[in-house]
């Protein structure tokens, strides 16, 4: 539900302000507002002499120590995911780091030049593994190299284009005649590699060539160079079995130190935040000679706790109601009790709802499971949505998305387990091949699909009704007559329908028809005159378009119908082959058909909330309450 | 020969129904994805923007099983 806001207005000595806004930054109860906007006969505040220069400072320090958290966090992320090549940064000016976090700079330095040692000697040693097929190469060993004056020189050149190695043996062929001998490969999407063997006096020439050509390379890491190719290949091949365990080392250093220094960081980042907030509050506040006054919105219920709370900080302070309607639009703020929290983050996806209007979360948590359930209607299915839903809830304890999504699943499980009990259905016809008897209708069943369409529709029709009515309710709270009468024209009008339907399919006696189809005429023509002269355009295409939110809700039998028939695919293939087999094949395409069973309703029970149930009074667009002193966690960057 | 022309009958109103659809959802799938990459919290409604298209093969269903019931009932 919706929590009635009210502004207030706190009037202190002007020397008591800062110690009112440390007191209400405290409380982190009321959401302040900027006196200017009220007009009351004060002038702003504004900050003090040398406050903007602290308030950088502050918020310069804020975002260091935010970052430092964030590598805290992915330092213990990286030693449990054992993912040692993750760049290792942080966004903290060395100097600032430095004081900030004691040795964290070298072992930051030390990560990234593992990683960088770790890359060039991979990219080596693939390069070298591939040229190394051609027998020459691999048994030229250092002495014979020696013996006949000759180096080696390994290149992994950054392109992908054999030109390249091309213009190379050209430029090399014009210096060195046939005095050379140069193997490339491909070693990657975007490098080549190659090992040129050639006299001692040509390497200080190779090098200028590179140069002169824009060749980019990778160098050798030194210590290699005068290796044989063979022996470059294996001491690189030792060095990459080694890195990752001085990687892992430098991490958990890392990882470690960040663990001790966070505790740290987060009171230093809470102090500096909490400071920052206070001096921006002052800038909220208006002044007179002698006194101060800030301005803001707190929930009605807390105005007592308020009053009683500054009490204790000044006995002169002063908390009164400022008028609501010169006060602007109210911040929202959501309450519901524990079972519908759930719903509650449903229902902000569309943007929380306006102050004053109605807060849907109620209705969404006892309709939405309630759908799924008519879609799934399936006693094992339901039982494993439920069983995944109760164990996500007990893993999600310090996760309130995974608790949220838990507790849904949970609701909607159990509704499809009761639906699956009165179409007995378990594993699709399974269940009622094995003999669970249906206690209302079997819907698989070749005469029942008009039932399930009606029952169905029979859905779509309350749940838009209920939302008419919310509509109209809310009109009337909002003094909107107009919007009123047209959606009591609507309601009628589908209700008129509805009972004329009804006597289609015998379900009401013939004699309602008549009455009923004067009620549509008559609440059609209602319904386009609230609208004025464009009523006569738009009215019909918005009765049109209730009439296809009541055809939206043929879904729940679509969809159930869906699920149903790929169970049966699954249990026909199931006897249709070897048993183990068999066995097989149903579990996979019983597994695909609940993954289905899962995402699918879920998606379209939304949707029927959402478009269908929520446009009859939804009114979006309300502002979050945020109150002051009341930060998010800290978040890098 | 008859319950054959009804198959095809039901077939061809879901069938072009699911159609369309997928190009519409193609379409609004390909820019939801690109507005989630640029603002995550626009999630919600992306996932109700693909999801509106399916009225018409809701609609296409409705009329095969209206051929179904009526025809194959008649």
């Amino acid at each position: 539900m919706l929590i009635g806001m009210t502004p207030v207005q706190i009037l202190t000595r002007l020397a008591q302000l800062p110690a009112v806004i440390a007191e209400l930054h405290r409380l982190a109860a009321v959401q302040l507002t900027d006196v200017a906007h009220q007009k009351l006969d004060m002038t702003p505040a504004g900050p003090g002499p040398g406050d903007a220069h602290r308030m950088a400072g502050l918020r310069a320090e804020a975002a260091d120590l935010a970052a430092l958290l964030g590598l805290a966090e992915e330092a213990s992320s990286v030693a449990a995911d054992k993912d040692w090549l993750r760049p290792a940064t942080v966004a903290v000016p060395a100097e600032r780091l430095g004081r900030l976090g004691p040795g964290l700079g070298p072992l930051l330095d030390r990560i990234g030049s593992l990683q960088g040692e770790y890359e060039t000697a991979r990219r080596y040693h693939d390069a070298l593994a591939l040229l190394l097929v051609d027998p020459e190469l691999s048994l030229l060993g250092e002495r014979d190299l020696t013996r006949l004056g000759l180096a080696t020189i390994v290149l992994v050149v950054d392109t992908p284009d054999a030109d390249t190695i091309g213009t190379l043996r050209a430029a090399l062929h014009a210096a060195a005649g046939d005095r050379f001998r140069l193997t490339a490969a491909p070693t990657g999407d975007q490098t080549m590699g190659c090992v040129l063997v050639a006299p001692h006096t040509l390497v200080a020439e190779l090098r200028t060539l590179l140069a002169r050509e824009h060749i980019r390379h990778v160098p050798l890491p030194p210590g290699y160079e005068q290796m044989s190719p063979a022996h470059a290949a294996t001491e690189l091949g030792n060095r990459l079995a080694a890195l990752p365990d001085e990687l892992a080392r430098a991490w958990r250093s890392l990882a470690g130190r960040t663990a001790e220094l966070a505790p740290d960081w987060r009171q230093r980042w809470a102090a500096a935040t909490g400071e920052l907030d206070c001096l921006e509050a002052v800038a909220l506040a208006g002044r007179t000679a002698h006194t101060a006054s800030l301005t803001g919105w707190l929930p009605r219920r807390d105005i007592d706790t308020l009053r009683t709370a500054l009490a204790r900080v000044d006995a002169g302070v002063v908390v009164t109601k400022l008028d609501a309607a010169v006060a602007g639009e109210p911040p929202v703020l959501l309450d519901n009790p524990p079972p519908v929290r759930p719903y509650q983050r449903l229902v902000s996806f569309l943007g929380l709802p306006r102050s004053g209007s109605l807060d849907p979360s109620t209705l969404m948590a006892a309709a939405l499971p309630l759908l799924f359930g008519v879609m799934v209607g399936d006693l094992v299915y339901g039982a494993i949505v439920a069983g995944l839903g109760a164990v996500l809830r007990r893993r999600g304890s310090t996760r309130p998305l995974v608790r949220d999504i838990g507790s849904i699943l949970l609701a909607s499980g159990a509704w499809s387990m009761l639906f699956g009990l009165l179409y007995g259905e378990a594993l699709g016809s399974l269940g009622h091949k094995l003999g669970l008897p249906a206690l209302w209708f079997y819907r698989h069943g070749p005469d029942e699909l008009g039932t399930l369409l009606l029952f169905a529709l029979g859905i779509g029709v309350t749940h838009i009704l209920l939302g008419l009515v919310l509509g109209m309710r809310q009109a009337g709270r909002l003094r909107q007559p107009r919007t009123l009468l047209e959606r009591a024209g609507t309601f009628f009008l589908l209700c008129g329908l509805a009972a004329i339907a009804a006597t289609a399919v015998d379900l009401l006696p013939g004699q309602v028809r008549t009455p009923a189809m004067a009620v549509v005429a008559v609440m059609f023509v209602v319904t386009i005159s609230t609208r004025g002269l464009m009523g006569l355009l738009t009215g019909p295409l918005e009765l049109l378009g209730s009439f296809g939110h009541v055809l939206s809700y043929l879904r729940l039998a679509a969809v159930g119908l869906a699920s149903v028939y790929l169970a049966e695919v699954a249990n026909h293939l199931a006897v249709s082959v070897p048993l183990l087999l068999g066995v097989f094949v149903a579990v996979l395409l019983h597994l695909l058909n609940l993954a289905l069973a899962t995402f699918s309703p879920m998606v379209q029970a939304l949707r029927l909330h959402y478009v269908e149930f929520f446009s009859r009074f939804y009114e979006g667009g309300g502002q979050p309450f945020r109150p002051f002193g009341r930060r998010p966690q800290p978040s890098p960057g | 020969m008859q319950l054959g022309l009804i198959a095809i009958g039901a077939a061809l109103a879901i069938g072009l129904g699911a159609i369309a659809t997928g190009i519409a959802q193609a379409r609004i799938g390909s820019a939801a994805a690109g507005a989630i990459a640029e603002k995550p919290e626009l999630t919600g409604r992306a996932i109700l923007l693909i999801a509106i298209p399916e009225t018409l093969v809701i609609l296409g269903f409705a009329v095969a099983a209206m051929i179904l019931v009526l025809l194959r009932g008649g």
